[in-house]
């Protein structure tokens, strides 16, 4: 086997050299490895670039190293803790409360909006858009409601990142 | 002191003891300082790259999360973003290391026992390494020297496992012309 050969079959070999992965797999690459003069060419070079790389030792840092470094370290102010942050995939669970008092209120607001006479005019339309109505005019002034509060509430949130 | 763990010796250094960055500092020195050593190719700046690192360590401890991964990997992280930066700031390209490594390896700064117990070996490693690609010596050092596992080396590079295999399939080749004798070489 050359190092040209597929990475796919040079990845398996990697494992064998390195003895990383599940045993199944290592054992049945190695079982044509056996079989397989490529790829006992292939593992030999492994081996030979990795012992010559493994001839240069550990080497000593400086005695003072330490004093040095720790020294002037240790002068200057440390950073403030890392702001929690927002999970990125807030499990859908956590959510659903929220969803449910959401909808419970827009029902409730359609409700009320729906006894309300000015809904006369819509009369002759399909009984589907008279029932839906008042559920989308009270969606709509929630979420209204919902941004004047952002809106209201951004300074304070500004202030709030910059501290 | 020594007996703790390492997240607990951070969030020492987070509140402020130095004590416990010594602490950390002894127990990671040589690793890290080889780390960078064979990154970098230069003694000298290996020395400079010790005292960002562990000063970032010492300032930004309170931004360590412990959840995320272990410590070691956090501070390899670093050195590694270090060793990046002052790479790329002082231009020392692929191809200029390796005199910079040369020169540094016969630097009179070390006694001459320790120059002599790297003389050789040391001075064709540090060429060899230093004649790759950032990214390719990158993962051969962390691979070969810190036998750390392709999926740690994902953590502290960021880079798919699959990428950092073929990298080292690659650096293997390279290294293999420069470190074999050709006429030892099989095809």
């Amino acid at each position: 086997m050359t190092v040209e050969r597929s990475e796919g079959d040079h990845n398996a070999l990697l494992a064998v050299h390195f003895g990383e992965g599940d045993a199944g797999t290592l054992a049945a690459t190695r079982a044509h490895v056996a079989g397989c003069p490529r790829c006992q060419q292939y593992l030999h070079i492994l081996s030979d670039v990795d012992a010559a790389l493994r001839e240069w030792p550990e080497e000593e840092p400086p005695p003072d190293l330490a004093a040095r470094v720790l020294s002037r370290a240790t002068r200057l102010p440390q950073h403030p803790p890392a702001r929690a942050s927002v999970p990125s995939a807030m499990p859908l669970v956590a959510l659903l409360p929220v969803i449910a008092a959401l909808l419970a209120s827009i029902r409730q607001l359609a409700q009320w909006l729906a006894a309300l006479p000015f809904w006369v005019a819509l009369e002759k339309w399909p009984a589907v858009v008279q029932d839906a109505a008042p559920l989308g005019a009270a969606a709509l002034l929630l979420f209204a409601l919902g941004g004047l509060a952002s809106l209201a509430a951004a300074p304070a949130l500004v202030m709030e990142s910059r501290r | 002191m020594e007996d703790k763990p390492d997240h607990a010796l951070v969030a020492e250094v987070a509140r402020g003891d130095a004590a416990a960055l010594r602490a950390l500092y002894l127990r990671y020195e040589r690793p890290t300082f080889n780390l960078i050593l064979r990154l970098a190719g230069n003694r000298e700046m290996a020395q400079d790259m010790m005292q960002e690192t562990f000063t970032r360590v010492w300032t930004m401890a309170r931004t360590f999360r412990g959840d995320r991964g272990s410590f070691k990997g956090w501070l390899f992280t670093i050195a590694l973003n270090v060793t990046r930066s002052e790479l790329a700031l002082k231009r020392y390209r692929v191809r200029h290391l390796a005199d910079d490594a040369v020169e540094a390896l016969a630097s009179q700064a070390d006694g001459p026992d320790v120059l002599l117990a790297r003389s050789e070996v040391g001075r064709r490693m540090a060429e060899a390494l230093a004649q790759l690609a950032p990214h390719l010596r990158e993962v051969v050092v962390m691979k070969v020297y810190h036998q750390l596992k392709f999926r740690e080396i994902a953590d502290i590079t960021k880079t798919p496992e699959g990428t950092l295999k073929a990298r080292f399939h690659r650096a293997v080749a390279e290294l293999r012309k420069r470190l074999t004798p050709a006429g030892s070489r099989q095809p």
